[in-house]
C-alpha cells in the first residue's frame, strides 16, 4: 500500500510543481528565491496565485474523491458520487436564488453564500430524513428526486432572469478553480483531511459494510453512527467544495474507479489515502488543461471528457466492486 | 464454558407495523443445535434476524441471559452473537483474506479457518470472483472466527455442496460440544435428521410447534 501511495504522491508533487512553475507569466523557481523586485513578483505569482489554486484544486479533488468512495461503499453502488445525495443540487438552487433572484449585488461572496445556504439546507433535510428512513435506497431516491425538483425550480428562475444574471449563473455551473482564495483553499484542505481522518478511523466498519448491512451489524458496526458520519462528512465536503469551485462533475464518481484500475487492494485501508491523492491529481490535471486553454475551457467539460470514457471502460470491465 | 440461554418472550417479529410469523416464547439452551423449520414465507428468517438483534421487534423481547439483544450496543452484541445471512455478499470488493482479517485473531488463525471451511487458495481471491457457495463458506469461517458463544445461521446449507454440508454439521457439532449455542433455519430436513447435538426442532407456522427431534422427517413435514 505504502509504495503505491508513494507513487501517487510523487505524481501529485510533480503536477503541483509544474502548475506553479508554468503559466502566462514566465517565472522560474530561481526568480522567486533571488533578490529584488523580480523575486517579489515571481513569488507573488507562484505562491499567491498559482499556489493557492493548486491547494484549492487539490483539496477539492481529494475531498470529492473521498466523498465518492464513501458513498459508493455506503450505497453498494459504483455510480454513487457526491451529486447523488442532492447536496450539489441544493447548492445550485442557492446560487440560482442568489444570482438569478437578484441578490447579485453581493458579488462573488453572494454566490458562495448562496451555495452554502442551499447545500446546508439540503444537508439538514437529508440528515433528518436519514435518521427516520435509514435505508440506502430511500436516501438515493430522495437525493435524485430533490435533484429533479431543484432542476425544475432553477429552470423557472432562469426564464425569469435577466441576460447578465443568466450568464453569470451558467458560468458558475461550469465549475472553476480560478476563484481561489487562501481562506477557501485552507478551509477545504483542513476539511478534506478531517474527513480523511474520520474515514481512516472507520476503515474496518466501512470494509464490514461492503459485506451487507446485516452482516456488518452482526460484526458490531453501528449502522446509525456510520450513516450519520457519511452523510455529514460527504455533505459538508460537497457543500464547501461547491461553494468554492462550483458544482464539480464526475471527479467524485470517477476517482475511486481510476484507483481500482491500478491496484489490487480494495480494502478501505488501501483505498482511502490513494483515492484522496488521486482525486487531487485528477483535479490538477483537469485544471492544467483549463489553464493551457488560457482559462477559456470550462472545468466541468474537461473533467467530463477525461472521466466519462473512463467510467464506461470501468463498467465494461466490471472492475467496480466497491 | 458457561453460556447463557437465548430466550424470547412474547416476541412478535415484523417490519414497521406489519407482523411476520407467530408470537414466540422460546428458551434455547447452549450446547445444542436448535433448528427452525417451516414453509417458505413462514417467518423463519425474520425470526432469527430478530433473535440476533439485527432488526427491531414489534413487541416482546429477545434475551441472552438477562440482557436484551435489542438494547445492547452493536459491539457488545457482536461479542455474544455471530450471524450468517442466507445470502452471501454479492458486491464486496474485498478478498477472502481481507474479509477474515476483519475478525479478531492472528493471520495464522484466519488462514486455518479458511482451510477448515474452504480452501487456502481463496485467500487472495476477490469475493466477487468466488462462487456463491465458496463465498458462503468464507462467511461461515468469518462468523466462527468471531468467537461468540452464540452463532445464528440462516439457511447455511442453501448454497453448499454435499461435502461442505457434512463439514458444516461436523463443525456445528464440535461447537455445541464445547458449550456454544447454535441456531439454524433449514429446509434440508434429511440432513438435519439424526444429527448429534440436536436440540429443539421447531416448526414456524401459525404458531410454533415443537417437534420430537427423534421423530421421522415425514412427521416433521406433517406440522408444516
Amino acid at each position: 500500500m505504502s509504495r503505491v501511495a508513494a507513487i501517487w504522491g510523487s505524481v501529485w508533487l510533480i503536477l503541483a510543481a509544474l502548475h506553479m512553475r508554468f503559466g502566462i507569466v514566465e517565472s522560474a523557481w530561481s526568480d522567486a528565491f533571488s533578490g529584488g523586485d523580480r523575486a517579489e513578483l515571481a513569488s507573488t505569482i507562484i505562491w499567491q496565485l498559482r499556489g493557492v489554486r493548486v491547494l484549492l484544486s487539490s483539496s477539492a479533488g481529494a475531498g470529492l474523491a473521498l466523498a465518492g468512495l464513501l458513498l459508493q461503499t455506503w450505497f453498494h453502488n459504483p455510480l454513487a458520487g457526491p451529486s447523488v445525495l442532492g447536496i450539489s443540487s441544493g447548492a445550485t438552487l442557492g446560487v440560482a436564488l442568489s444570482v438569478l433572484g437578484g441578490a447579485a449585488i453581493l458579488g462573488a461572496s453572494g454566490v458562495a453564500l448562496g451555495a452554502l445556504l442551499g447545500s446546508g439546507f439540503v444537508l439538514a433535510v437529508l440528515w433528518a430524513v436519514s435518521q427516520r428512513y435509514g435505508h440506502p435506497v430511500t436516501l438515493l431516491v430522495f437525493g435524485l428526486m430533490l435533484g429533479y425538483v431543484v432542476g425544475a425550480m432553477v429552470t423557472v428562475l432562469q426564464v425569469e432572469a435577466s441576460q447578465e444574471a443568466l450568464q453569470a449563473f451558467v458560468f458558475w455551473g461550469m465549475g472553476s478553480f480560478s476563484r481561489a482564495t487562501w481562506w477557501w483553499a485552507v478551509f477545504l484542505g483542513v476539511l478534506a483531511l478531517g474527513a480523511g481522518g474520520w474515514a481512516w478511523a472507520q476503515k474496518r466498519s466501512l470494509d464490514a459494510w461492503t459485506l451487507g448491512a446485516l452482516t456488518a451489524s452482526s460484526m458490531g458496526v453501528s449502522e446509525r453512527q456510520l450513516r450519520t458520519g457519511i452523510v455529514i462528512w460527504t455533505g459538508v465536503l460537497t457543500a464547501i467544495a461547491t461553494a468554492a469551485c462550483g458544482p464539480i462533475a464526475f471527479l467524485g464518481v470517477a476517482t475511486p474507479h481510476l484507483v481500482r484500475m491500478f491496484q489490487k487492494g480494495r480494502s478501505h485501508r488501501a483505498m482511502i489515502p490513494v483515492v484522496m491523492i488521486a482525486g487531487a491529481i485528477l483535479a490538477l490535471l483537469a485544471d492544467g488543461v483549463v489553464r493551457w486553454s488560457g482559462g477559456s475551457w470550462p472545468l466541468n467539460a474537461v473533467l467530463s471528457i477525461l472521466a466519462g470514457p473512463l467510467l464506461v471502460y470501468v463498467l465494461l470491465r466490471k472492475t467496480w466492486a466497491p | 464454558m458457561k453460556v447463557h440461554s437465548l430466550s424470547a418472550s412474547r416476541l412478535q417479529c415484523g417490519y414497521g407495523n406489519r407482523s411476520v410469523g407467530p408470537v414466540c416464547d422460546l428458551n434455547l439452551d447452549a450446547g445444542k443445535i436448535h433448528a427452525f423449520i417451516g414453509a417458505n414465507g413462514a417467518g423463519k428468517s425474520t425470526l432469527v434476524r430478530t433473535l440476533a438483534g439485527l432488526q427491531p421487534a414489534i413487541d416482546g423481547c429477545a434475551k441472552i441471559g438477562s440482557q436484551d439483544v435489542h438494547r445492547m450496543k452493536p459491539a457488545m452484541r457482536a461479542e455474544l452473537l455471530a450471524f450468517v445471512s442466507s445470502v452471501p455478499p454479492a458486491a464486496s470488493g474485498l478478498t477472502a483474506g481481507e474479509v477474515l482479517g476483519l475478525m479478531p485473531g492472528s493471520r495464522e488463525e484466519h488462514q486455518a479457518a479458511l482451510r477448515d471451511w474452504g480452501d487456502l487458495g481463496w485467500w487472495e481471491s476477490y469475493m466477487t470472483d468466488l462462487s456463491d457457495g465458496q463465498r458462503q463458506r468464507v462467511m461461515l469461517a468469518r462468523a466462527f472466527l468471531q468467537g461468540s458463544p452464540w452463532v445464528i445461521l440462516d439457511e447455511p446449507t442453501a448454497f453448499l455442496d454435499a461435502k461442505s454440508r457434512t463439514t458444516l454439521y461436523r463443525q456445528l457439532h464440535a461447537m455445541a460440544q464445547v458449550g456454544k449455542g447454535i441456531v439454524i433455519t433449514t429446509h434440508d430436513l434429511h440432513l438435519l435428521h439424526g444429527q448429534s447435538s440436536l436440540g429443539e426442532v421447531v416448526v414456524v407456522g401459525e404458531s410454533l410447534h415443537w417437534m420430537d427431534p427423534t421423530a421421522r422427517v415425514t412427521d416433521w413435514e406433517q406440522a408444516y
